[in-house]
């Protein structure tokens, strides 16, 4: 492996995790639970410290992945930033499209989550840039 | 940009396209259908040459991108290509997968389903592009 920077790593995956709270919170949280048919109650009976801990869980997976892969291609600010949000663009949203086509779920949900995507990846990119991976 | 395999990009794409077909037909169609609560009458809804038409050009657009960042970081090894192409799939698709169907109240068993339909597609799409080029 590459990649050392750990704090650079959970900072990358810290940040990823407060962009979910904010766009699945204040920002779309409303239109998400309708686009995916999820009432509040759904929503409550979920076991929270499952749902966050795995959630952390794969946002740290992905950064390790994503700190490798800068440090071993050794980018600088700009391609770093290419680099994180492209692996968003290029490989998470055409899967979640392909899924959401088949899966018959509305344009809207794709757009929310397609979006939080991009938005996590860019935010890990900045940490990386900004500290180095 | 744009001097990359494309022989590679199409094949890969291709690949997907029947390993989806295979995956999501004769192997898992039945337990896809029922994890992600699809119906029989549902899966008649959206026109079939949107679904597939889309899926194709998702697929190639991600192909294309991960040929692109074979062509702009080259020189490794077949092996480290097949890794880097399973890694992309792991740590950022599977994650990505993970973390919303956590937050969707869907089934390990669904996550499952759409996991490996990456993992096995992501590693051939690296064996075309380990030995494409």
């Amino acid at each position: 492996m590459a990649n050392a920077n750990l704090l650079a790593i959970l900072i990358a995956a810290a940040s990823g995790f407060m962009v979910g709270g904010l766009w699945y919170g204040p920002l779309f949280g409303k239109a998400w639970q309708r686009a995916i048919g999820l009432s509040d109650e759904d929503v409550q009976s979920g076991n929270m410290l499952k749902i966050y801990g795995l959630t952390f869980a794969f946002s740290l997976l992905g950064a390790v992945f994503l700190g490798h892969l800068l440090a071993f291609f050794d980018t600088d600010f700009q391609h770093t930033m290419m680099i994180s949000v492209g692996v968003a663009l290029g490989f998470i949203v055409p899967a979640i499209g392909t899924n959401y086509l088949f899966g018959r779920k509305s344009g809207t949900l794709f757009a929310i989550d397609a979006g939080y995507w991009l938005a996590f990846y860019a935010a890990m990119g900045l940490v990386f840039a900004l500290m180095g991976a | 940009m744009w001097d990359i395999s494309w022989l590679a990009v199409l094949l890969s794409a291709a690949v997907a396209f029947v390993v989806g077909g295979l995956w999501y037909g004769p192997l898992f169609l039945k337990s896809w259908q029922r994890e992600a609560g699809i119906s029989d009458q549902d899966m008649q809804k959206r026109h079939p040459a949107i679904i597939f038409g889309g899926a194709f050009l998702l697929q190639l657009f991600a192909s294309y991108f991960l040929g692109h960042v074979f062509a702009t970081y080259g020189g490794l090894s077949n092996v480290a290509t097949i890794q880097t192409a399973f890694g992309v799939a792991l740590a950022f698709i599977v994650t990505a997968f993970g973390v919303n169907y956590l937050f969707a109240g869907k089934s390990l068993k669904l996550w499952a389903i759409d996991s490996g339909y990456y993992l096995v597609t992501y590693s051939l799409m690296g064996v075309i592009f380990a030995y494409l080029g």
